[in-house]
C-alpha cells in the first residue's frame, strides 16, 4: 500500500514497490523477478529493496530495468507509463482541483 | 488464479505472455521511440474518419503505450500511454478481434474506465495489430467524444491502416 494520496477523479493509487515486483512476476516468475528487482535496487542505489519505496525510487529500479532489455524491458516501460500518469494526474490535480485528491486509505 | 477482475483486460494470460513481450521489444516497441511514420497513419486514420485522435497502441502488460499517435493532449500526451485497465486497445490482445464501442457510456465493460467518466471518451474502433510471428501487439486505433456508430467501409479502412502500420513495425525488428 501506498503512501502517497491516490488520485480520486480518477481512483488510481500510487505505483508501489509490490506493485512492479508483481508485474515482474507475472511474466518472469517469482524467483527471477525477486532477483531481478534486488539487482536494479542495487544498481540503483536503492540500498535494502523493501516496500515503502518513494516514486523516484522505484522509477530509477524501473529505468535499470529497462536496461534488462526483452521481456522485461517491456514490463519496467509499462511500470515507467504509470508512474508518469501517476505523476502527471497529480500535478494535474495540484493545479487545478486540490480537492479531487485524498489520502488512500 | 489472477488477482484480477474478470473484465479487467490484466487477467488474460496473453497480457503477461514472455513470447509477446518479448516479441514487442524486438521489434523495437518497449524503448518509446518516436516513428513519424506510425503518427502519419494515425493522422490518416483520424482524419479520414473524422474524428480527433487516433494511436498506435502497443500493450506491454500493465500500460498501453505509443509507437503513434495523433491528436492527444493532456496527462495522455504527457504520460506516453495509461494503465491498461483503463485501455480500450487491451481488449484486443485478448480476443485477437477489432473492438469496436460507440457509446462508451452505456458499454458493459468501458462504461466506468476514468477516460470515458473523466476523460470523456464516447467511441472507439480498434483493429489488433498482429505481428507476422501471430502477437497482438496492440492497435490501430480511433477515438471520439461524441457516441458515434462505425460503418464496414470505415472498418475496412482502418483494417488496411493497420495492416500498414505492422509493415512498418515489422520493418524495426532486431535481427536475430
Amino acid at each position: 500500500m501506498s503512501s502517497l494520496p491516490s488520485i480520486a477523479s480518477h481512483h488510481f493509487a500510487a505505483p508501489t514497490a509490490a506493485d512492479a515486483r508483481a508485474a515482474l512476476t507475472r511474466v518472469v516468475g517469482a524467483e527471477r523477478a525477486e532477483a531481478l528487482w534486488a539487482e536494479a535496487c542495487g544498481e540503483a542505489a536503492v540500498a535494502t529493496p523493501r516496500e515503502r519505496m518513494s516514486i523516484a525510487e522505484i522509477g530509477s529500479v524501473a529505468e535499470r530495468l529497462v536496461a534488462r532489455g526483452g521481456a522485461v524491458q517491456s514490463v519496467a516501460q509499462a511500470i515507467l507509463i504509470r508512474l508518469r500518469t501517476y505523476n502527471r494526474l497529480a500535478a494535474r490535480a495540484r493545479e487545478s482541483a486540490p480537492a479531487t485528491v485524498e489520502i488512500a486509505r | 488464479m489472477t488477482p484480477f477482475a474478470a473484465n479487467d483486460p490484466r487477467s488474460a494470460p496473453a497480457m503477461h505472455d514472455p513470447a509477446r513481450l518479448q516479441e514487442i521489444f524486438d521489434l523495437g516497441l518497449a524503448d518509446e521511440r518516436e516513428d513519424p511514420v506510425l503518427d502519419a497513419i494515425a493522422r490518416e486514420a483520424a482524419t479520414r474518419l473524422g474524428l480527433p485522435i487516433s494511436m498506435v497502441s502497443i500493450i506491454m502488460g500493465d500500460a498501453q503505450g505509443l509507437a503513434g499517435s495523433h491528436g492527444l493532449y493532456g496527462w495522455t500526451e504527457e504520460a506516453r500511454g495509461l494503465p491498461v485497465e483503463w485501455s480500450f486497445c487491451a481488449h484486443s490482445v485478448r480476443t485477437r478481434e477489432p473492438f469496436v464501442v460507440e457509446n462508451a457510456a452505456t458499454h458493459p465493460v468501458m462504461s466506468e474506465s476514468p477516460v470515458v467518466t473523466v476523460d470523456g471518451i464516447r467511441c472507439y474502433a480498434g483493429i489488433p495489430l498482429i505481428s507476422s510471428r501471430g502477437h497482438v501487439l496492440g492497435n490501430l486505433c480511433v477515438i471520439g467524444a461524441e457516441e458515434r456508430t462505425f460503418g464496414a467501409g470505415e472498418m475496412e479502412l482502418l483494417r488496411e491502416l493497420a495492416a500498414r502500420a505492422v509493415a512498418r513495425i515489422e520493418e524495426r525488428r532486431t535481427p536475430g
